[in-house]
């Protein structure tokens, strides 16, 4: 039964296999003939062509290259196809990486024209060429935000183009200046990206912040020390189990974290030598003679506060990146 | 003449003093920080064991061809840092502020209720 029903399959393709193989043959030289037009710019006769060469056979090799050809054209065919001829040529250009008034009028060409793909992606060349060729990043950015901005693009160019443009203000002017390009345009960027973005742009507020804590601190702690000493009792106000707990705080923490193969040992270290400031701040403060000494509520506050900022810079002034996993 | 035995003098800034009585204090001001940091550590053990078990799901042992540290004396390690903190913070501030008598009985059941709950949830 199997032997008879392969010789009717056998029987039946030779039967047609001279009409598919013609139509094949043709499928194939229309897809060529439309690739040459699509290099000669010729690009609504690519179209029909490619189109063509699916309709004729669409179980070819190149029934799939066709379609893929053809629905890349049609997304491009605003203007008639002019504007795409007009990039594509401008791709293949090499001298226009040479010549800043065909850049120019390229350019300008892109901002007269309409809503569409070729409008994003003219716009994205002139800003490569900008950037690559002629040096000159400020107006590489300009046009890059144009594409970011432009609620008329594809989403994924202008998510392309915003990344460029955080990339290249990143170089510029550090991770301040990417986090701000990344908030400007904040709804073309995934949530983790934006969160990161809001952290940078946030962290040398904290950073400041936590500075003028600990400088206060100190101060304060200077001007106690100065009244305790002219009435002779700076040395009285020492009391050891600070240093105790701020080398517990510090070296026991240290070595928690070499025993558990942390990279780094140095926020404990920091954190110790802070908090021993903060404390010794503290102690000099409360034992000051005068109103000094009485703003009991005020110097826990400030306290508590020096002690959130000591925790940041230690981690700050070792790794940034440890801020991270504390979402600061 | 009066009778009465002239009060003791009060020592001065950074001087020790050696009376009986203070003697007692410090015994009573150790018990007291050695109860608070023994506690510190049951609390902390209770909280790194149910936050690592929520937070920070161990892997299966059975998978673990080895590894470089083992959790249970991770945890010990950290509680008893944070219990050493407690009592070292406990020794810098004035000894009337550290009593057994004032809210300890109500951190001895706090304690407890964190370290049952932990056996209870992640045995």
């Amino acid at each position: 039964m199997k032997l008879l029903a392969a010789l009717l399959v056998g029987l039946a393709s030779l039967w047609a296999s001279p009409a598919l193989a013609t139509d094949r043959a043709h499928a194939i030289a229309l897809f060529e003939e439309a690739r040459a037009a699509e290099a000669r710019l010729e690009l609504a006769e690519a179209a029909r062509l490619y189109a063509a060469s699916g309709a004729m056979d669409p179980s070819s090799p190149v029934a799939g290259r066709a379609a893929d050809r053809l629905r890349w054209l049609e997304l491009r065919s605003e203007g008639g196809y002019r504007p795409l001829a007009r990039w594509m040529q401008a791709e293949r250009d090499p001298a226009l990486r040479r010549d800043p008034t065909a850049l120019a009028e390229l350019e300008a060409y892109a901002a007269e024209l309409g809503p569409g793909r070729v409008r994003t992606e003219l716009r994205l060349l002139c800003a490569r060429v900008r950037l690559d060729a002629m040096g000159d990043p400020a107006r590489a950015g300009a046009l890059l935000a144009d594409v970011a901005a432009d609620a008329d693009a594809d989403v994924v160019q202008r998510r392309l183009a915003l990344t460029q443009l955080a990339e290249l203000e990143r170089d510029r002017g550090g991770d301040l200046a990417w986090a701000r390009a990344v908030l400007r345009f904040g709804e073309l960027s995934p949530l983790p990206v934006r969160q990161e973005a809001s952290r940078v742009q946030r962290r040398p507020w904290l950073r400041a912040v936590a500075w003028a804590l600990l400088v206060l601190q100190g101060l304060v702690g200077l001007l106690a020390a100065a009244r305790l000493r002219r009435r002779g009792e700076l040395a009285h106000s020492f009391r050891p189990a600070h240093a105790a707990f701020s080398a517990w705080l510090g070296g026991a923490g240290a070595l928690l974290a070499w025993a558990h193969g942390a990279p780094s040992v140095a926020p404990f270290v920091w954190l110790g030598a802070l908090s021993l400031s903060i404390a010794v701040a503290a102690r000099l403060w409360a034992a000051a003679p005068g109103r000094l000494g009485r703003v009991a509520a005020v110097r826990v506050a400030l306290g508590l506060a020096a002690v959130g900022a000591a925790g940041f810079s230690a981690l700050d002034w070792s790794d940034p990146r440890y801020l991270e996993t504390l979402w600061l | 003449m009066s009778g009465r035995a002239a009060p003791a003098r009060r020592p001065g800034p950074g001087e020790r003093d050696p009376s009986p009585a203070r003697a007692s204090q410090t015994t009573a001001r150790l018990g007291a920080i050695a109860a608070w940091s023994g506690l510190a550590f049951v609390v902390a053990y209770a909280v790194l064991r149910l936050a690592a078990a929520a937070f920070y799901p161990e892997p299966n042992p059975a998978i673990i061809v080895s590894q470089e540290s083992v959790a249970y004396f991770q945890r010990l390690a950290v509680s008893g840092y944070v219990a050493g903190m407690v009592a070292l913070a406990l020794w810098s501030v004035p000894a009337e502020r550290v009593s057994l008598d004032r809210s300890l009985p109500t951190a001895v059941w706090v304690a407890f209720a964190a370290i049952v709950l932990q056996a209870v949830v992640v045995p």
